[in-house]
């Protein structure tokens, strides 16, 4: 293989540690000076003008070459190209701080002077794509999107109030006609909503991460109404993302999506443990992130950082005086003569009974939480950046297992008798946290979410295939 | 003299009687005269037609939210699934092939019998 690509962060976890440069620094590359540009042979020039004019299958910007055009000119894009194609399109410094997943800077010239001596430039080729499978999801799904929007995409249904089960009328006609695009399975036919349409609803909104209650409200009538071309660039952002990820990911792992608000666990490379979390909300993004995690804090206390101390807890005693001693915070002196705010562990503290350490700039982390009822909602981004979890004694469980110390018997004990205990892991687990706002479901059927921090717009105006933001004046 | 004034009050008296009696006669006698139908008038016991009253404003509809399904959630496997697609299916692919795939490699130059497709 002539995959090549060495994520900073991935070479820090391959090496067992995170130094500062997995969060954004650039590492300084060693490899051998780039080539030039190597001489294509007539075949080698007719398969680089093909993978060139396919580039828009990927999302990336289509090309129009043809087979006699100038080699060079051909040569120099298809260098252009399999950068942009293996750790896509940003440079380094167009990374904003809290996008902290980034690809080495690669230049590929080396290895398709080497592709091209060798005679295996399509080998080289096919190897530069992510080898995921949720990369290729997104590309089938960009190819149906496209092609529902050359067949004129689909229709608007028209505002009104929420719909269900028994009503009829042109807004149902509307909605059959706008599912059945998407959905194979409705039939187009009828102005009444029965039954097998109410099923399809809820089909839809568990694809768009809804309520499936198969109501048409405003967030269900929202989702359905987006255009189709705003499905698409959602589908090519996700694969710009893509392409920051690791050439090979660790086969045990915790992978977060802050865009969804769910946690995964792998074991062996297969999802064996899942559950709901609650993410940053708008303006408290959670980071996007690699690192890992080396222990569990049982019984953890809160060490409130000062900015949440300062905008929400000391307001609240002085509006309400006495709130900080009720809630079981604590002001701890700092040197320099300062202060902070401690929540002690316990029923009431932020933090749960569980905190999962890793280490990261951004201060966040995995943990517990006594707000259980915001895991009923769908949309889930709710915290102050850190990700809380719906299932953290599950997850303490499996990351402990196999450490004899902390038997499930132990770790229940443990967190009964309340006081705070560091459980190291026996092995570190690596945990990736993503923002994905369109992938391809276990059914094969795209799903999308809201973009609730408006990254993908970011991302798109960053890559040029958006207008960028107006400047200020 | 006296018996005269006497004779005068009486018949004042007996006149004024008679002039009562007389109006209240005529009363009576104009009423029931206005209880005859008129000429060409019809005499019917159905009620009359009259034009229907304005519809009072009705209240707002109470419009019921609509039927909402029970949200049943998929079983424990399933969803594991679902939420591995949705934090990102890393499972690795093998890669893409492409539609012509690669000549084997071989040394190219005027010697070589079998040219090189890419």
């Amino acid at each position: 293989m002539f995959t090549r690509r060495f994520l900073v962060s991935f070479a820090a976890l391959a090496a067992g540690s995170l130094p500062a440069a997995a969060f954004g620094q650039a590492a300084p590359m060693t490899a051998a000076p780039p080539a030039l540009l190597p001489r294509l042979t007539p075949e080698q020039l007719a398969l680089a003008v093909k993978v060139l004019n396919a580039a828009d299958t990927h999302g990336l910007a289509k090309r129009n070459f043809s087979p006699g055009d100038p080699a060079e000119q051909v040569t120099s894009a298809l260098v252009d190209y399999a950068r942009e194609i293996h750790v896509g399109r940003l440079a380094p410094e167009e990374f904003p701080a809290d996008w902290a997943v980034r690809p080495a800077p690669y230049d590929p010239r080396n290895e398709l002077a080497a592709a091209a001596a060798s005679n295996r430039l399509g080998e080289w080729l096919e190897g530069l794509p992510p080898p995921y499978s949720g990369y290729r999801a997104l590309k089938r799904g960009l190819a149906q999107y496209r092609q529902i929007a050359a067949d004129g995409g689909w229709p608007t249904i028209p505002a009104g109030e929420a719909f269900g089960l028994g009503a009829s009328g042109p807004r149902v006609s509307a909605l059959r006609a706008r599912l059945a695009v998407e959905d194979k399975a409705v039939t187009t036919t009828g102005a009444s909503f029965d039954a097998p349409l109410q099923q399809a609803v809820i089909r839809a909104q568990r694809r768009f991460g809804l309520k499936p209650d198969g109501v048409v409200d405003a967030g269900t009538l929202t989702a359905l109404n987006q255009p189709v071309g705003q499905r698409v660039l959602q589908i090519i952002a996700n694969m710009e993302r893509w392409r920051w990820l690791p050439p090979e990911m660790p086969a045990t792992r915790v992978q977060v999506n802050s865009g969804a608000a769910i946690v995964t666990l792998f074991r062996d490379d297969k999802p064996v443990l899942s559950m709901k979390a609650v993410s940053g909300r708008p303006g408290d993004e959670t980071p996007m992130l690699f690192s890992q995690i080396h222990s569990v804090v049982l019984n953890p206390p809160w060490n409130v950082p000062s900015s949440i101390a300062n905008k929400e807890l000391w307001p609240k005693e002085k509006k309400n005086p006495g709130y900080l001693k009720r809630n079981g915070f604590t002001v701890i002196s700092t040197e320099g003569g300062g202060s902070r705010l401690q929540q002690k562990a316990g029923d009431q503290s932020a933090l749960g009974r569980y905190k999962f350490d890793f280490d990261n700039p951004f201060a966040v982390f995995l943990h517990d939480t006594p707000s259980q009822s915001t895991f009923s909602r769908y949309g889930r981004q709710a915290s102050h950046g850190c990700v809380r979890l719906e299932k953290p004694a599950a997850l303490a469980e499996a990351l402990l297992q196999g450490d004899p110390q902390w038997t499930p018997e132990a770790i229940k004990s443990t967190v009964a008798a309340g006081k705070t205990v560091r459980a190291r892991l026996p092995q570190q687990i690596p945990v990736f946290i993503f923002y994905w706002t369109a992938f391809g479901g276990a059914d094969g059927q795209m799903n999308f979410r809201s973009d609730p921090y408006n990254w993908d717009r970011m991302l798109l105006q960053r890559t040029g295939t958006l207008a960028p933001p107006a400047s200020k004046a | 003299m006296r018996n005269l004034g006497r004779i005068l009050l009486f018949v004042a008296a007996l006149v004024l009687a008679l002039l009562i009696g007389v109006l209240i006669g005529q009363r009576r006698s104009a009423e029931t005269a206005s209880e005859q139908p008129a000429s060409g008038v019809q005499i019917t016991t159905e009620a009359p037609v009259s034009a229907e009253p304005a519809p009072a404003p009705l209240p707002a509809p109470v419009v019921a939210p609509p039927a909402a399904a029970p949200v049943t959630p998929p079983p424990v496997d399933q969803q594991v699934q679902d939420d591995a697609a949705a934090v990102g299916m890393t499972t690795r692919d093998e890669p893409e092939v492409q539609d012509e795939p690669d000549a084997p490699a071989g040394a190219q130059g005027e010697a070589d019998p079998a040219p090189a497709t890419n």
